[in-house]
């Protein structure tokens, strides 16, 4: 009698748990469904709320320079406290946030030649190689190259790429308007031609011989006069060739490296400027004067006060932008590269976004997966 | 009782259901709750199957609406300004069907397009200057349901959305408006789309 009664309620308890089981399978199959749906909602608003706050993060930086009410910029002013960054992110999230002088850099793209090689005098493969990238002729495969540079530098991507570094140099640039005064006359014509100006063989060989001949006579900061002195066959449009090709101090010294400062100042060849980089942190210079100063009295340089004004600036005008938002465990999820160009049409608070490159990095497809 | 207790649970005494089973009536009021449950809840079984098909429906529209999202974000987010004026390297330019520019990829530089061709909407790159013979250009549909579909542009200076794009400026603002075409044949419209182009805009406290 046991037994059997046993055995009946067995019978029910298989039945019970085959119809539990089933229920647990529909339920979890929607469980399932519910689940993933969430997640790709949840992925796609962080991701989305992550781009926001990096964005946030480089007006924040923007506001940052632009509100800065002393008369010079200096490493000191570029520095955004973390408590200012944390507010605008999650707890569960960090960044940092950088803010560089890109305009005070060597830049490639708009020195001559004979710089690069006095830049490059430690790494000649990099001379070369830039050499390479730059003469190169457009549609040609072969080792021939051009007598003015055709090829520029256009992004960071290729920085890298044309000096076999990765990440690209922090002293170099790619960004910002060649100096009038620092340049040759082969760096001019080709700023000519990236105006839009089609130029003749002649025309070319001429205009190099004229301004070779007269750099450096004449010192005034508006480049419709200096280029009215080299009896060019065509003028540029003034709009455009103003923003590739400046007359005015652009290189600010608490920001400029001694390697480059030494190719910038007469006999500064063999100097260190070893004193410079603690200056620039300690006490930056607060006028261009002081900067003046600073060369003839620390280092015996005398510049004229014309070319020293041309060539310098205690303000800054392009800058670097880097922000980094990384999750707890330190891994990095999206980095946010911007170059911003300050005071365009003769506004001191006026910007410009020039360059913008938003990077997501391993860390957030580790955390997706 | 404690005797009886323990009686039954020797299984030495025999409860009365073991011995007689279930009345009739007992089986007729379990049939008829049963009959009645089954009635109040067959509505729902017999939708369950349009319901899923719904969700899906939905799931594969917010899908395709975060994709194109993803892909207009990436593409103008990197946007690049050319700095030079030489024509080697054309700007924004759009029509209501799509629009081409200049962006930063890993490998450098690259023309990007996104446009509709038909039913579907495709983003392609390609590299300027690629020296490698094999670098061949990348191309992703992004959908391939879309019914009526436009591009539109925002002039930052007018503050008039246009349908093309053909100035020496980036436009402020890109928009896309759709809709996707699901499974049971009805239309469904997105969410318009709008992206800003931070790149190439000028800004100021005085503007």
């Amino acid at each position: 009698m046991s037994k059997e009664s046993n055995q009946e309620q067995g019978s029910a308890l298989v039945f019970i748990f085959g119809f539990c089981l089933l229920l647990g399978a529909v339920l979890s199959f929607f469980a399932d469904s519910v689940n993933l749906k969430k997640n790709l909602r949840a992925k796609f608003e962080r991701e989305v709320s992550l781009k926001q706050s990096a964005e946030n993060l480089t007006e924040l930086a923007i506001s940052h320079i632009l509100n800065k009410t002393t008369a010079y910029d200096a490493p000191e002013h570029f520095r955004i406290t973390p408590n200012r960054i944390n507010t605008f992110l999650s707890a569960d999230y960090q960044a940092t946030v950088e803010i560089r002088d890109e305009g005070s850099r060597f830049n490639p793209n708009n020195l001559p030649i004979s710089y690069w090689q006095e830049y490059f005098h430690n790494s000649p493969q990099s001379y070369e190689r830039l050499y390479a990238w730059s003469f190169r002729q457009e549609n040609q495969a072969g080792n021939l190259s051009t007598t003015i540079r055709n090829n520029y530098l256009l992004t960071l991507e290729d920085l890298q790429e044309v000096l076999a570094e990765t990440p690209a140099p922090s002293s170099l640039t790619i960004f910002g308007p060649a100096n009038y005064y620092l340049i040759d006359g082969e760096v001019l014509v080709s700023l000519l031609l990236r105006s839009g100006l089609q130029m003749s063989s002649v025309a070319i060989e001429t205009t190099i011989e004229n301004f070779n001949s007269n750099r450096n006579q004449i010192f005034t900061e508006n480049i419709a006069t200096l280029l009215s002195q080299l009896h060019l066959p065509e003028l540029p449009k003034l709009d455009k060739i103003e923003q590739l090709l400046t007359a005015k101090g652009s290189i600010n010294p608490n920001f400029i490296e001694p390697a480059y400062l030494r190719l910038l100042v007469p006999e500064g060849k063999g100097r260190d400027f070893s004193d410079l980089s603690l200056l620039q942190k300690e006490q930056p210079f607060i006028s261009i004067t002081a900067f003046e100063d600073y060369l003839c009295n620390q280092h015996g340089i005398s510049i004229s006060r014309e070319k020293i004004a041309r060539l310098f600036s205690v303000k800054s005008k392009v800058f670097g932008i880097y922000v980094s938002i990384y999750n707890q465990d330190k891994q990095g999820l999206l980095e946010l590269n911007t170059i911003v160009q300050r005071g365009w049409a003769e506004q001191e608070d006026s910007w410009q976004i020039i360059y913008r490159r938003e990077n997501w990095l391993s860390g957030k497809k580790e955390s997706d997966d | 009782m404690k005797d009886r207790f323990s009686a039954e649970k020797h299984g030495l005494i025999s409860t009365k259901r073991e011995e007689e089973g279930f009345t009739l009536l007992e089986v007729v009021i379990a049939l008829t709750l049963t009959g009645f449950l089954l009635l109040m809840l067959s509505p729902t079984v017999f939708n369950l199957q349009r319901l899923l098909f719904r969700e899906n429906e939905a799931a594969i529209v917010n899908r395709i609406q975060r994709l194109i999202y993803r892909k207009l974000g990436e593409i103008l987010g990197n946007a690049y300004l050319y700095p030079f004026y030489d024509g080697k390297v054309e700007s924004f330019s759009g029509e209501q069907w799509g629009f081409s520019l200049p962006v930063v990829t890993k490998q450098g530089l690259a023309r990007a397009e996104l446009f509709i061709n038909g039913e579907k909407l495709i983003a392609r790159w390609e590299r300027y200057h690629s020296d490698e013979e094999n670098d061949e250009q990348e191309m992703v549909v992004l959908t391939n349901q879309l019914v009526t579909s436009a591009f539109s542009y925002l002039d930052g200076k007018t503050g008039v959305w246009r349908n093309a794009w053909h100035e020496d400026y980036y436009p402020r603002l890109v928009q896309f408006n759709a809709a996707i075409e699901q499974q049971d044949s009805k239309t469904r419209a997105l969410i318009p789309i709008v992206i800003p182009l931070k790149v190439g805009q000028k800004d100021g406290k005085n503007l």
